[in-house]
């Protein structure tokens, strides 16, 4: 008996792709490796803020990892960008790296710093990798790389459309001192760009092993290959989707609230056929401030929910993208022309209300979906609440970087289940965050409390998780520390919830100025709640840059998940269970859910419940009529 | 006679290896049989005292050293079946564990696969409910200074009511406890004094450790198994004790050294199986001077794999036990889902075919296990290329039915527009590709050449497939060892005492070399004391010691094996140069960033007891004819000659020291079937193990 089995002509054989693309996907695995262990930075190694990606010769994503999926048409921009402007001059060689930071190229904001190489073979170009990640500082108006004071681009810092920085294997002196010579964190800003440099090194190498093994003909046609391939298989998944269109509209607060309060974003999202089309028209003008989103952070942030929710089982490449339209109007905060602003875009600006609009109409289109149901979900931490400190750290050196304990927001409702507590984000599959020692060790601070908390997850059938309460002071710092509120939905609700489930409250932020802390430890005593700390109470516009000294305590309330279907459809034993375990109050049982639980004994009384709810439902008509 | 025994119990069989003076081995099987275990063990030493010609009691009276893997650990958390815990913590911190570092246990432990899914990716349900915590006003910050010192008297109200609630166990996690352990130890005082009977745990003196989440989860899931584990292994110990075992019991621990069961902290003992296999392979490596070496273990539903480098073994760097992240060292095992159950499916959209995750496990199994199992297996491939024999698997003690893998093959076949050999010749390639993946995410992309090790493949479905992916990798060797389905059991017999110390303390390098001696010293005089304990001779304890080790701008640390001697200046500047080559022969030159200093922040002494145990046997070369070993011809499939051949089959008990046998041949035992393509060559060693070249 002879074996036999057709392939197409042009294409690898079925099997031999399977394989292929396993070991891409270990090559990815091992650059995301490399650069979170070669990184000095809490953000890329605790929280995972970095993204690596292997592209064919155009510029085209052959496949990208599971580090921030929103930024994954930028790594495909920054290359098309070098492809087409500097094929010529000055020329893309072999062991070259051009680092890139154009907001109005490719990445979101200046921070984000992408390190693109081409990879050659025999002396013949194969194609590209790439690796970006959240820096810190990039210079400019204010310290650590996300800033609220700017009203134009040329005050964010550093904007790189694309640099050689390593040219022939050598760092490039003039480009290294020039980068230096901009920064606050000289130092660090440069092992943070050397852990990418290594990150492409490694897909580089590993490529030209695969070329060597499969010979270059192959590995160029499976480069094109598995972008159809996931084109394929996309539109496959959306054939089965009903046609319709969708519409969300999220707020983003503005930075300055005299100029203009909150932000409109709104779009509507098509889905006929096989395509899709994201039309943003209708969103406001752009700000005169920096919560801008240019276009590759906007569909970036479009598209992290599509990628999470409809392809997840899909290689991740380019051919993802290629059902989709976008239709984003000029001029607006998610298109803002030159020389608006960006640093702000994500986690505070335009960009999480984007991330947020994205997941909500993805939800939308895949509850009409038999087979897609079960992945639509509320908004899963649609805001957030951080901070960016800078100043002198334990060791007497100048520090800044972002805690990112606010991307710990609760998890929205889903179809089946409830939505789990402080569990992340829309953007970052393996989502994380520091611990309370690792940010001792490294920042000056102490962090007095982490403590989940009752009722703040959206409602609904299946409610989104709760979040928590976190409050910090500065601890053995060399001078006071400068802050940089990153908040997004202290005013506007955000975490939005689906298919009748209800938003999430609302973040917030205070500072208890000269507060008593240092004298209840000394009395050997140590606040169980913030509310025991005696001082001056503040609420800074959470959108600023403030001060606090050494006795300042800052508390941070966090983000919920948005809750899925009808709250008053929740069996009253799940409401009962949260009550018994703390995470729902016997009030709100009431209030939220209509359910009325005896606080002696515990237990529901169903014929009230009942009652109440029927009264909960007519209320409702009338209020629709 | 004197004996060494290794129990492996846990799995679906309970393997005893017993080890007489001569180096001679004698092997058994028997059904596990939880959730109590013993009967199976005892069932087993039964077997294998009637191979040796004598009794449970002749054995166990004669045996020096008898040593346990189990998983009683694991099962207890799989099933959630351990003790009712509380955790006592600092306050404002009672959440960690629920907060789980926010959303890393949704993901830690899963395949990539999975994680992408992101939005329906699930928390771990904790082991201590909320209910269950109490934080007690202290706070110690991180330089080791006490912010706010212990309420003694909130302290005891927090343990009475846990114990009120009808805790059994209560877990003691405070922030910083590992740079300052002054509150816990005061919490250790009251615990004992008041409540002795209540299991407890200390993070301080399980996992001195930075990062309070992973220490917080180590501390609880040794309070939460503890109990059971203890149980468990006080009522072996005494009952081996009753019939004859003089020594007391030693159990394996997850980081591959073992400890007397009586004193075993429960949490060590996770993953003891999978630990010892590894244990084996170093042993036999040094038997046959292998130092790099690649464990490798195929059983029904996953694809295990260590490494051993220079003779010493690996460690995981962010271990997770159950999906827990923890902070304990553990050896570092890999695994994906492909083994001889893996599920070969058609995609539905794309028409691709693809091999695992899923697995038939053991029950319906493979479609050729004729339990009622429809779905295509990699051991239904393996089945119809021709590799396994339908009348002799386990011995022919399980009939294979060739046509329900045929039909199941078929079925996908169809969906495929191929012949059913093109198909089980796919899934074999496919799954064979998984494996070599997953071996070359463990050696190349840590910077090692898979050229410079040999492979030990093991476990029943390992040799099926290793010469294939062994030979895609360029591995120098393929060793199939004559133990391979009981290795672990073997590498229980051939294990010694560990006592693991470390010290968390943050220095910039070069640090004052007075500091760094007298923290070794104090280190080694622990792990001393335990060996005096253990009654270990002077000349028969090993000592080495290693730190952990970064750059000033960086967060990861590296841990660096360093020599054990009094430190001056010189040597203190040179562990500095010992850093930088390391660290650039990981990640390439030029990685290492100088300007931003170096810092150690742990040191860490492993004490080693050497346990005398046999060698073993060599048996006598009968030259390089394999023909009296030959039982026959079948029919079999290779992709070099994209047909069916026949090819020789050999007896593996027949098999003598030097024999060579030229692929293409099939080698069968009663317990595995070992697979030499076209173009490979196999010799007999000393030790009858199958070396594939």
């Amino acid at each position: 008996m002879k074996g036999s089995r057709t392939v197409e002509k042009g294409k690898i054989d079925p099997i031999t792709f399977e394989i292929l693309l396993h070991r891409l996907e270990q090559i990815i695995a091992e650059s995301y490796y490399t650069i979170s262990h070669v990184s000095g930075s809490a953000v890329v190694i605790e929280v995972g803020d970095h993204q690596e990606a292997i592209l064919d010769n155009k510029g085209d994503l052959t496949l990208f990892g599971g580090g921030l999926v929103h930024w994954t048409p930028s790594l495909s921009l920054a290359t098309k960008y070098i492809v087409h402007e500097y094929e010529e001059n000055p020329g893309i060689f072999e062991d070259d790296q051009f680092i890139c930071n154009d907001p109005y190229i490719a990445v979101s904001h200046a921070p984000d710093i992408a390190l693109v190489a081409p990879v050659f073979y025999k002396g013949q170009r194969v194609g590209f990798a790439a690796a970006a990640s959240h820096q810190m500082d990039v210079g400019g108006r204010d310290p650590g790389g996300i800033m609220v004071r700017p009203e134009s681009c040329y005050e964010e810092g550093l904007q790189i459309p694309a640099l050689k920085i390593i040219e022939g294997g050598v760092w490039r002196k003039d480009v290294v001192n020039m980068i230096q010579a901009s920064v606050r964190t000289p130092v660090f800003s440069i092992q943070e760009i050397a852990s990418k440099v290594a990150a492409n090194n490694v897909t580089k190498a590993r490529i030209v092993e695969l070329c060597e093994r499969y010979s270059l003909d192959t590995v160029l046609t499976l480069f094109g290959q598995i972008q159809d391939v996931s084109e394929e298989m996309v539109r496959a998944k959306l054939r089965r989707i009903p046609d319709g269109k969708w519409r969300a509209l999220h707020y983003n607060e503005g930075i300055n609230p005299e100029k203009l309060p909150h932000y409109k974003l709104f779009c509507t999202l098509t889905k006929e056929g096989d395509t899709l089309t994201y039309d943003m028209t209708g969103t406001d003008p752009q700000s005169p401030q920096c919560e801008n989103s240019a276009y590759p952070a906007a569909i970036g942030n479009l598209l992290a929910a599509y990628v999470m929710m409809l392809c997840h089982d899909i290689p991740w490449s380019s051919g993802i993208h290629r059902p989709i339209r976008f239709i984003i109007p000029e001029g607006t905060i998610a298109n803002p022309t030159k020389p608006g602003a960006c640093s702000y875009t994500t986690p505070s600006g335009s960009g999480y209300a984007i991330l947020g609009l994205g997941q909500e109409l993805m939800s939308k289109m895949l509850q009409t979906s038999e087979e897609d149901r079960k992945e639509c979900c509320g908004v899963t931490g649609g805001a957030i609440q951080d901070s960016q400190p800078g100043g002198i750290n334990h060791d007497g050196t100048y520090f800044t970087t972002i805690l990112m304990m606010g991307i710990a927001g609760g998890g929205g409702g889903l179809p089946d289940r409830d939505g789990d507590n402080t569990a992340g984000n829309m953007w970052c599959p393996k989502t994380k965050i520091s611990d309370a020692e690792m940010h001792e060790l490294l920042y000056p601070v102490l962090t007095l409390n982490r403590t989940e908390l009752p009722d703040t997850g959206g409602i609904g059938k299946y409610r989104g998780g709760n979040t928590f309460v976190t409050a910090l002071m500065p601890w053995d710092a060399g001078s006071p520390l400068t802050n940089v509120g990153l908040s997004h939905g202290f005013d506007v609700r955000v975490g939005n919830g689906t298919s009748g489930g209800y938003p999430a409250p609302n973040i917030a932020l205070q500072i208890i100025r000269n507060s008593n802390i240092r004298e209840l430890f000394a009395r050997g005593e140590f606040p169980r709640d913030v509310k025991e700390i005696e001082g001056e109470r503040e609420y800074p516009y959470p959108k600023s840059l403030w001060t606090v000294n050494s006795d300042d305590v800052s508390v941070y309330w966090c983000s919920g998940g948005g809750g899925y279907g009808d709250p008053l459809e929740r069996d009253p034993k799940l409401v009962l269970e949260d009550v018994r375990e703390g995470e729902v109050t016997i009030e709100y049982a009431k209030e939220a859910y209509g359910v009325i639980i005896d606080p002696t004994t515990v237990k529901i009384d169903l014929e009230e419940t009942e009652r109440l709810r029927q009264r909960m439902i007519e209320e409702r008509l009338k209020e629709g009529a | 006679m004197s004996y060494v025994i290794g129990v492996d119990t846990g799995g679906t069989f309970t393997d005893v290896v017993v080890m007489n003076e001569e180096g001679e081995i004698t092997t058994a099987k028997a059904l596990s049989t939880p959730p109590t275990f013993i009967e199976g063990i005892v069932n087993s030493l039964e077997d294998a005292a009637q191979l040796q010609g004598t009794t449970i009691d002749g054995v166990l009276s004669q045996t020096d050293v008898f040593v346990l893997g189990i998983t009683v650990a694991t099962n207890t958390i799989i099933n959630r079946s351990g003790a009712k815990t509380g955790l006592i913590t600092t306050v404002g911190h009672e959440h960690v564990h629920h907060i789980a570092r926010g959303g890393l246990s949704k993901w830690a432990g899963l395949p990539e696969s999975e994680i992408k899914e992101a939005f329906r990716t699930k928390k771990m349900d904790p082991l201590v409910p909320k209910a269950l915590v109490r934080g007690v006003t202290e706070r110690i910050d991180w330089k080791g200074s006490v912010v706010c010192p212990l309420n003694v008297e909130e302290a005891r109200q927090a343990i009475n009511s846990l114990v009120d609630e009808g805790v059994e166990s209560i877990a003691v996690c405070l922030l910083w406890s590992f740079s300052n352990a002054v509150h816990e130890k005061e919490l250790k005082k009251i615990l004992s004094e008041t409540y002795p009977q209540i299991y407890s745990s200390f993070s301080h003196e399980l996992v001195p450790t930075l990062g309070e989440y992973a220490r917080t989860n180590t501390t609880i899931i040794d309070s939460y198994v503890g109990p059971e584990v203890k149980k468990f292994l006080i009522s072996l110990d005494d009952l081996l004790a009753s019939r004859g075992l003089k020594h007391p019991m030693l159990v394996m621990q997850a980081h591959g050294g073992c400890v007397y069961g009586r004193e075993a902290r429960p949490f060590t003992t996770f993953s003891s199986g999978p630990a010892a296999g590894v244990i084996a392979s170093r042993y036999l490596g040094e038997l046959m001077g292998h130092g790099n070496i690649i464990t490798a273990d195929v059983g029904g539903t996953s694809f295990d794999i260590s490494l051993i480098v220079d003779g010493s073994l690996t460690y995981a760097r962010e271990p997770v036990v159950a999906r827990f992240p923890v902070s304990f060292p553990m050896i570092d095992v890999v695994s994906i889902g492909a083994g001889g159950g893996s599920i070969a499916r058609v995609d539905p959209l794309t028409g691709l075919l693809r091999v695992g995750p899923q697995s038939a496990g053991a029950y319906p199994g493979p479609a050729c296990y004729g339990f009622g199992g429809t779905e295509a297996t990699v051991t239904d491939a393996d089945l119809v290329l021709g590799y396994l024999n339908p009348d002799y698997f386990l011995g022919g003690k399980m009939k294979l039915y060739a046509d329900k893998a045929h039909k199941a093959i078929k079925r996908l076949a169809d969906q495929l527009g191929w012949d059913v050999t093109m198909t089980a010749a796919g899934i074999y390639d496919i799954v064979n590709a998984q494996m070599a993946d997953l071996i070359r995410s463990a050696t190349i992309e840590r910077g090692y050449n898979p050229s410079d090790f040999a492979l030990f493949g093991y476990g029943g479905n390992g040799p099926v497939h290793a010469a294939i992916y062994g030979a895609e990798l360029g591995i120098s060797e393929i060793i199939i060892s004559s133990v391979a389905s009981t290795l672990s059991a073997l590498g229980l017999a051939t294990s010694d005492i560990l006592h693991g110390h470390r010290m968390f303390q943050p220095n910039p390098m070069p640090m004052d070399p007075d500091r760094l001696n007298n923290n070794f010293k104090a280190l080694e005089q622990m792990a001393n004391q335990e060996l005096d304990g253990d009654g270990i001779k002077e000349e028969d304890r090993i000592f080495n010691y290693a730190i952990d080790m970064r750059w000033g701008a960086q967060y990861y640390t590296l841990r660096m094996p360093i020599e054990r001697k009094k430190y001056d200046a010189n040597g203190v500047r040179a562990l500095c140069k010992q850093f930088d080559e390391l660290y650039e022969s990981l990640y390439g030159k030029g990685s290492a960033y100088t300007p931003s200093g170096r810092f150690v922040t742990a040191f860490m002494v492993d004490g080693i007891g050497k346990i005398p145990k046999p060698v073993l046997s060599k048996h006598e070369p009968g030259g390089a004819d394999s023909s009296k070993a030959l039982k026959g011809k079948r029919e079999a499939f290779f992709r070099a000659y994209n047909e069916y051949r026949p090819i020789d089959i050999y007896d593996f008990t027949k098999l003598e020291a030097e024999n060579l046998i030229s692929g293409p041949a099939i080698i069968e035992s009663e317990q595995t079937t070992i697979v030499i393509p076209p173009g490979q060559k196999a010799t007999v060693d000393e030790y009858l193990n199958i070396i594939i070249k």
